[in-house]
């Protein structure tokens, strides 16, 4: 897979991804790829003054489905 | 409700500090991506879904925040709630928090808080309560929350119920 997150970009990457757990279930999550590593990536979820606080490691053999997310798809509330 | 659209969020939360002086309060920015769905004044935000056949989905990792945390709605403050009240009167708060969840403990509404202390000070979107307790009523009562007393509670206006002087 190849990598998503593009250090030279100053924009965020949102990211949804469908990912198996420990015993087959399946998830769907959606954030920001802070860390996009040969065995995993790293999903964030929200921030505090900018720094996360809430975040999911997934192994990548666990990733079913990655898509980066358009910006134009995302809504503000 | 399906939660398919993605949303970016901004809002706002209480906090408290263990400071013996505190200086300058202000709220801090929260952010998060995720699915929303909505319930009366609750905004439940999923981070993580499990997905089920037959397209059946549970939130398996999310928060859930007063609608009045909302940035957009952080300055439409009614601060009439606190037309009356004196900075330095012992006051008891009630307000609804932000918490995060998971599949274990499902929520959909917003735990609701009760805090006593003294009035310190009426900033323009949030109070600041000094030596404050606080104890959860809602969903189910908890006692001393944080465990460890603070000494200064910071609790946006739009978070605020209800607030009555002691007298």
């Amino acid at each position: 897979m190849k990598k998503l997150l593009d250090k030279n970009n100053s924009e965020n990457t949102i990211v949804k991804v469908i990912f198996r757990g420990d015993f087959n279930e399946e998830y769907e999550c959606v954030g920001v790829l802070i860390k996009d590593e040969k065995h995993m990536i790293r999903v964030a979820f929200n921030s505090k003054n900018d720094k996360v606080v809430d975040y999911v490691d997934i192994k990548r053999k666990n990733i079913k489905k990655i898509d980066v997310v358009n910006s134009l798809d995302i809504e503000q509330l | 409700m399906k939660m398919d659209k993605i949303y970016n969020i901004k809002y706002v939360d209480a906090y408290y500090l263990y400071v013996k002086n505190i200086g300058q309060t202000k709220l801090s920015l929260h952010e998060a991506y995720g699915y929303v769905k909505k319930n009366n004044n609750n905004i439940i935000i999923a981070f993580i879904k499990e997905r089920f056949a037959h397209k059946r989905e549970e939130v398996a990792l999310g928060l859930v925040i007063p609608d009045t945390a909302l940035i957009s709605t952080k300055n439409v403050t009614n601060n009439k709630i606190l037309a009356n009240f004196k900075i330095g009167t012992f006051v008891t708060v009630t307000w609804r928090d932000i918490v995060i969840f998971d599949s274990s403990d499902l929520r959909d509404k917003c735990p609701i808080m009760y805090t006593e202390g003294i009035l310190y000070k009426i900033k323009k979107d949030h109070i600041v309560l000094k030596n404050p307790e606080t104890i959860r009523t809602y969903p189910n009562s908890i006692k001393n929350h944080p465990k460890k007393k603070p000494n200064y509670y910071i609790i946006p206006i739009t978070f605020i119920d209800d607030i009555k002087t002691i007298k």
